[in-house]
Order: structure tokens, then C-alpha cells, then sequence
């Protein structure tokens, strides 16, 4: 009993900061048509940011890092992405995973390559029934389950959602509706930064953190936007349950190296199977109207 | 003075010369329609007066007001709507989302979500149905009605006929008619001639890239129209 309430919990913590990456990097994939394999590495950038400000209040570390994300987003957007986005697919794979190599060596020699930590600013442990757990886990956890609640209403309850769903489903056709396409674009890819930034501030406390943290995380949160269903929002966290379901089912019968390997393998074979999930193929009228 | 000047408006797509040195005026109240074959040009000129296409030479006046470098978001303002063939909706959203999401930067006029749905009475049962999953008929209401929601001073309709059944073709004609009736300026791609001299008060035939005929609409006989469409003229002049 008391050991399935801690596989509960642990399955909780892990699906909610995948959730949010998750959501970052469908936001991205939505709306700019392009997979960011450097997602990992913002949420590297987070935690170093949290471990640079380790100094200061928590609280007030957390959301410089936000800012921090937001700025670095908006940086990447105009700085290199906007300059791929006419050359495919491959040219913006290849320019995002440059721009992960870049934030990893540059993470490893600013702090070297040695592992940092930072204490969770919540030290005290929560008893449900004879299990003891981490009070930070289970605040962080709730905090993200109420950030995506807001983030969804955002984008499936307000006219600013209104707009980015529009201009996700054709931005094309958005733009002929006033809605710019830059403007959406650089905006989106700033807050799916400042999020990755968010989560992989978040998690810095419990995890040992080092340049190539991030890409642990990449290979399951894109997993999980890949099953969700093309341009959904709400797709990518509920995939990220699906997807860390399927893991803590594995990882509790069998140990974990060959859990993740039969997941990767599972990934594989979707891919195989359901190879359009991938591009999420946008039907311009260009394409259509030629 | 005219509402749309086109003055030799050439544009591309890549190498190949879709519109060339295409030259009109539509006035204000007028309903000019645009017919020709397939590829003749009108698909890509209406986007390109929609600034959904650049183009690669020539002027678009609009209002008197050079918009020929405007981006598509921002000419939406100056008051051009187009209603694009295949009507584009976005189809995960409820029709009452694509009409409320084209209110949102489109200027202020008597055009609103109500007003709409009065000249289309069928879209308001379906008001919180996915766009997708209407008829043709419904979804080419939900395409017009979405251009009328900008209040537009012209509004570019292309191929709404367009895989439609023939009723669904008769309501949305009716529609439109009722907008011209009141005033409304339309620039108009019809495939079909005879619904097209109709409605419209000037007719345009193009024929690959260029305007070969362009005549009021009461002066002009389906005959010569179907001439020009299927570019008989210059094949008699070629072979003669």
C-alpha cells in the first residue's frame, strides 16, 4: 500500500515538470513549425540560473529566471530562428540543435562541468499514511498542475488564445485577419522559453545539475507532443501522463535502464508507425493555391 | 475616384509569372467579377491584393494610399478582406471562435457577430460546432461572414462557389446579392460565367497572367466572355 503511494507521488512530481515541457515544446511546434531540440538545454539554463542566484531569496530567484527565459527566447527568435524558417525542416532542426550545443558548452565553461546543486528552499517532508515525502516535490508539483490550468485557460479561454489558436491552425490566413505572424512568433517562442527555463528552474533543487542535464528530458517530452494530436495545446500534457505512466509502469516491474529502453524503443517504433506525426504538416494556402 | 487601383502588377511564384502587368480600377459600390481557366492568374492576384502574396512589380492604391509593401496583418486595417478559396477556416474552432477572431483587429463598423449571423441565419444553430465539421454551404457562409467581421471597404471573394452543392451555390449567391444591394465593393473569382455576369456590374476575363477583356457587365455577352476564357481570340489569330 504505502509503496504504491509513493509511486503515486513520484509519478506526479515526474509527469508535471514533463508536462510543462512538454506544453513548451508543443506551443513551439505548433505555432513555428519546428522542433526544438535545444529544449532540453533551456531547462540546463534555467537550473544554472538558479544555481548563479543561489544567493538570493528563492522567490525572487524564480521569476529573475523567468525574465531571464522570456529574454533569451526573444534573443534566439530574432537572432537565429527567424532566419531558417524559409529553408525546412532539416535547416531549423539543425539550427536549434546548434543552439543547444552552444547553451551546453557555454553552460560548461562559465560553471565547468562539474555537478552543481542548490537546496530546495522547502526542506520539511509530508507524512500521508507511513509515507514520508519531499514537501519542495509535492508544492512544485501543485504549483505546475495550477500554472497549466492557467496556460490552457489562456489559450482555450481568452482572445489572446483565440488569436494564437488561429494563427496555429493557419498563420497564413491569420495574417490576412491582422494577426503578424513575427509578432506571434517571436512572442510564442519567448514564452515556450521562459516555461523550459521555468521547469528546469524548478527542478534544479532535486537533481544534480550539469550542462547535459536537459537531455534526459528532451526524448520523453517530445514523445509526448508526438502522440498528442497536431496543434492541440492541451495534447502535449496529457501526453506527458500518458508518457510517464507508461514509464513508472515499467520502471515498477523492471529496472530502469531497460525501462527507458523499451520506452525510447516505443518512441521508435511510433515514429515508424505514424511518421506525419511528426512535421504536422500545415496546409498553407501557397501550397494549396499553386 | 476608384476604391482599388491595380496599376501593371506583376507576381511570382518562384520563375513562374502567375500575374503580369495586370492593370484595373474597382470603384466603390462596383462588384467586378474575375473570371478565366484554371491558372490564369486570379487566385494569385486577389492574394496579392490581399497581401497575402508579394509581388514582384507594379502598385496597388487602395483608398488612394500606395499598399503595395503593407503586410497582410496590417492592410486588414485599411479595409481589404479576402475570402480565400477553399474558405480557409480554421477548422479546430467553433464558428462562433472564427468569426469573434476576425472582429478582433478588423475595424469597427455595423458588421458584428449578430448583424452577421442575421445575413447568414444558417450559421446560428451551429454557432458552437467546429468549423470543420460543417457542410460546404455552412463553412462558405462561416468563410464570408469571417471577412465581413473586419468591415471591410472591399471584399475579395474568390471561387466561393467552389464545391458546393447547387443549393448551397444559390444560398451563398443570395447572400451576396443582398450585400450588394447594400453597397457593398466586391472583387469577385467565379469559374462560372453565367453566375458571375449575374451579380457583377463590371466583368474581367483573364487569361495567363494578363486582363484580355474587361467591359460593364451589361455590354458583354457570355459568348464573348467564353472567348476570352478559353483564349479563342488569340488561338484564331495565331492559326489565321
Amino acid at each position: 500500500m504505502s509503496s504504491w503511494i509513493q509511486i503515486l507521488l513520484d509519478f506526479i512530481w515526474a509527469s508535471s515538470g514533463l508536462a510543462l515541457v512538454a506544453f513548451s515544446l508543443g506551443l513551439i511546434l505548433g505555432e513555428l513549425r519546428i522542433v526544438n531540440i535545444a529544449q532540453g538545454d533551456l531547462m540546463m539554463v534555467g537550473a544554472y540560473s538558479m544555481y548563479a542566484m543561489r544567493g538570493l531569496p528563492f522567490l525572487i530567484a524564480l521569476p529573475l529566471t523567468f525574465v531571464v527565459g522570456l529574454g533569451l527566447g526573444f534573443a534566439l527568435e530574432r537572432g537565429v530562428l527567424r532566419w531558417v524558417y524559409d529553408k525546412g525542416f532539416m535547416a531549423t532542426l539543425l539550427a536549434t540543435w546548434g543552439v543547444g550545443i552552444v547553451l551546453e558548452q557555454g553552460a560548461a565553461t562559465v560553471f565547468t562541468v562539474s555537478q552543481k546543486g542548490i537546496d530546495p528552499p522547502i526542506k520539511g517532508l509530508i507524512e500521508i499514511g507511513d509515507v514520508v515525502y519531499p514537501a519542495y516535490r509535492a508544492v512544485v508539483a501543485a504549483g505546475i498542475i495550477v500554472l497549466l490550468a492557467v496556460l490552457l485557460l489562456l489559450v482555450y479561454r481568452t482572445s489572446f488564445g483565440l488569436r494564437l489558436r488561429a494563427s496555429i491552425d493557419n498563420v497564413e490566413m491569420a495574417a490576412v485577419l491582422g494577426i503578424s505572424p513575427q509578432r506571434t512568433f517571436a512572442m510564442v517562442f519567448a514564452l515556450a522559453t521562459a516555461l523550459a527555463v521555468l521547469a528546469g528552474a524548478l527542478i534544479a533543487p532535486t537533481i544534480a545539475i550539469n550542462p547535459t542535464l536537459g537531455l534526459s528530458f528532451l526524448a520523453p517530452a517530445f514523445f509526448a507532443v508526438l502522440i498528442s494530436k497536431p496543434g492541440s495545446l492541451a495534447g502535449p500534457v496529457l501526453g506527458a501522463v500518458a508518457v510517464e505512466f507508461t514509464f513508472t509502469l515499467l520502471q515498477t516491474y523492471l529496472n530502469i535502464t531497460v525501462a527507458e529502453s523499451i520506452l525510447f524503443g516505443l518512441l521508435a517504433l511510433f515514429v515508424v508507425v505514424k511518421p506525419q506525426g511528426i512535421s504536422w504538416s500545415r496546409t498553407t494556402a501557397r501550397e494549396e493555391a499553386s | 475616384m476608384s476604391l482599388l487601383a491595380v496599376e501593371q502588377l506583376d507576381a511570382r511564384h518562384g520563375l513562374l509569372q502567375a500575374v503580369r502587368g495586370v492593370t484595373f480600377t474597382v470603384a466603390a459600390g462596383e462588384t467586378l467579377a474575375l473570371v478565366g481557366a484554371n491558372g490564369a492568374g486570379k487566385t494569385t492576384l486577389l492574394r496579392t491584393i490581399a497581401g497575402a502574396h508579394r509581388p514582384f512589380g507594379g502598385r496597388i492604391l487602395f483608398d488612394g494610399i500606395d499598399v503595395t509593401a503593407v503586410p497582410a496583418y496590417a492592410r486588414l486595417r485599411t479595409g481589404i478582406a479576402l475570402v480565400p478559396e477553399g474558405r480557409r477556416l480554421f477548422n479546430g474552432m467553433t464558428v462562433k471562435e472564427n468569426l469573434l477572431v476576425a472582429g478582433a483587429y478588423g475595424n469597427s463598423g455595423p458588421w458584428t457577430l449578430d448583424t452577421v449571423l442575421d445575413a447568414f441565419p444558417l450559421l446560428r444553430p451551429r454557432l458552437n460546432n467546429r468549423a470543420g465539421t460543417l457542410s460546404g454551404g455552412e463553412q462558405q457562409a462561416t468563410a464570408i461572414g469571417r471577412a465581413l467581421m473586419t468591415n471591410p471597404k472591399l471584399l475579395l471573394l474568390d471561387e466561393v462557389s467552389l464545391g458546393l452543392a447547387p443549393i448551397a451555390v444559390e444560398a451563398v449567391y443570395r447572400s451576396l446579392e443582398a450585400l450588394i444591394k447594400v453597397g457593398a465593393t466586391i472583387l469577385l473569382v467565379e469559374q462560372d460565367i453565367g453566375r458571375a455576369l449575374g451579380v457583377a456590374t463590371r466583368v474581367a476575363c483573364m487569361l495567363e497572367g494578363r486582363i484580355i477583356l474587361a467591359k460593364d457587365a451589361k455590354d458583354v455577352t457570355r459568348e464573348q466572355v467564353t472567348e476570352a476564357y478559353f483564349g479563342l481570340q488569340r488561338a484564331r489569330r495565331v492559326t489565321s
